[in-house]
């Protein structure tokens, strides 16, 4: 029987990042959701989110129009992301108009210019949604191929679970929704050095970015990860992409990095050529 | 600490006034596990908040200032016990500074990416490819073409 979370439509939502420059990761949770059975529907005029840092930081007035847009676009089903920055911004937006009405009726106005009526659907990460207790089951039960003893570290992504008074979503500063899924298929969770410290990536100064993500990978090495697990597209590019920078310079880490959809598509027995691994820069072939 | 001038900003009394950043009573536990106050030199949120409380200009807007540095990962503003939201308090000086013309060119490229086309980046023919490799619908760059003016209309 189909758990009771997955018996409604979702209006997808694929944000720039994953549409633009990792197809894989879109491939990814589309099968995911699609082999759990959740209805996805696709809306054509969704722009970026837009981008809660570097829009956001250029004007806030205009991000917060940009977002109700984008939320009145299909006045139907909630919508699911696969990036925590759109779930966490649109989240955050939705929050600001449904608390101060003054506003949400200017922002209402603006909108009726473009035929468009203000509405505020529930949005969520998918992430959100395969922490139902019976998806889980579901999953465990479709498991195939198992990662018995994989040694595999996670990163949460900031934009996931804050700021909490918009997203509701786990505990905001010790989340454990990644760790939960990855032993239904029998990895092993490791508890790294300044695991949940941001990755580093949404600075706008390189060296700050930089520093952060040399100082986890080294963390990660050092308590013995194998993998690393991540469900955000910034944070997959800065360890995937930054490690490579990094190995180029004289680093050593051999950390391969997969989104949790590659993760649980493979271990509910997708073929990994299909789920974009070979994209990568660092390989995960050792884990194949 | 800092000269407090008879002829305050403005515009950071009118930050201080909406982003309640006068409720700071610099505690400073927007500094202990902030990423950036940790792996840069001269990012301190708390340092911040009361520039912008004492009216104190020098250096918080502008392409140089160490505001850029924040990662916006939120965790002062999920622990500040004076309900000041210290993020809002960073992004309100940044986009100070962009209305000032002073921004990173980062800031400035997404900024007219989002405006022209809808998207942050663009739609190569590599990404093409893969997309349809992948039997993913079709990626379009083209949603933005009233978004200038529907944000520039009064």
């Amino acid at each position: 029987m189909k758990p009771e979370a997955l018996k409604q439509e979702f209006s997808f939502f694929p944000g720039c990042m994953a549409r633009l420059k990792l197809p894989q990761v879109e491939r990814s949770v589309r099968t995911l959701l699609e082999d759990l059975g959740v209805s996805l529907k696709d809306e054509p005029r969704f722009t970026c989110c837009p981008d809660p840092v570097m829009f956001r930081s250029a004007s806030r007035d205009d991000w917060l129009l940009l977002a109700a847009r984008n939320l009145s676009l299909d006045s139907g089903p909630p919508i699911v992301t696969l990036c925590p920055g759109c779930a966490s911004s649109l989240s955050e937006a939705r929050h600001v108009l449904d608390e101060d009405e003054e506003l949400a009726a200017s922002v209402a106005a603006r909108l009726r210019k473009l035929g468009l009526k203000l509405a505020l659907p529930h949005t969520q990460h998918f992430l959100q949604i395969l922490s139902d207790p019976g998806v889980r089951e579901d999953i465990a039960e479709r498991v195939t191929m198992r990662f018995d003893g994989l040694k595999a570290g996670t990163h949460y992504g900031c934009h996931l679970v804050r700021p909490s008074s918009a997203v509701h979503f786990e505990n905001p500063e010790k989340p454990t929704c990644l760790d939960e899924l990855l032993s239904l298929a029998g990895a092993e969770r490791v508890d790294y050095e300044d695991k949940y410290l941001c990755c580093g990536r949404p600075s706008i100064d390189d060296a700050t970015s930089r520093s952060i993500v040399e100082h986890k990978l080294k963390a990660m090495k050092a308590a013995g990860c194998e993998v690393l697990i991540v469900a955000c597209p910034f944070c997959f590019e800065q360890f995937d992409l930054g490690q490579a920078i990094l190995e180029r310079k004289g680093g050593s880490f051999g950390i391969p990095v997969l989104y949790i959809s590659q993760f649980l598509s493979l271990a509910m027995g997708r073929d990994p050529q299909e789920l974009g691994l070979e994209l990568h820069r660092i390989k995960p072939n050792g884990l194949l | 600490m800092y000269r407090i001038e008879r002829s305050r900003d403005d515009n950071l009394t009118r930050i201080a006034m909406l982003e309640m950043a006068r409720l700071c009573y610099t505690c400073g536990i927007c500094v202990g596990d902030c990423p950036a106050a940790r792996f840069s030199d001269d990012f301190n949120p708390r340092q911040i908040f009361l520039k912008v409380c004492l009216g104190v200009g020098e250096g918080l807007t502008g392409e140089d200032s160490p505001i850029w540095k924040c990662t916006t990962c939120y965790t002062c503003s999920e622990r500040c016990p004076a309900g000041v939201k210290p993020l809002d308090v960073i992004l309100a000086l940044r986009n100070l500074s962009f209305k000032q013309g002073a921004c990173p060119e980062g800031v400035k490229a997404v900024r007219a990416s989002v405006l022209e086309k809808g998207v942050v980046g663009a739609v190569t023919q590599r990404i093409t490819d893969l997309r349809k490799r992948m039997n993913l619908p079709e990626a379009g760059d083209d949603q933005g073409s009233d978004l200038e003016q529907f944000i520039s209309e009064a």
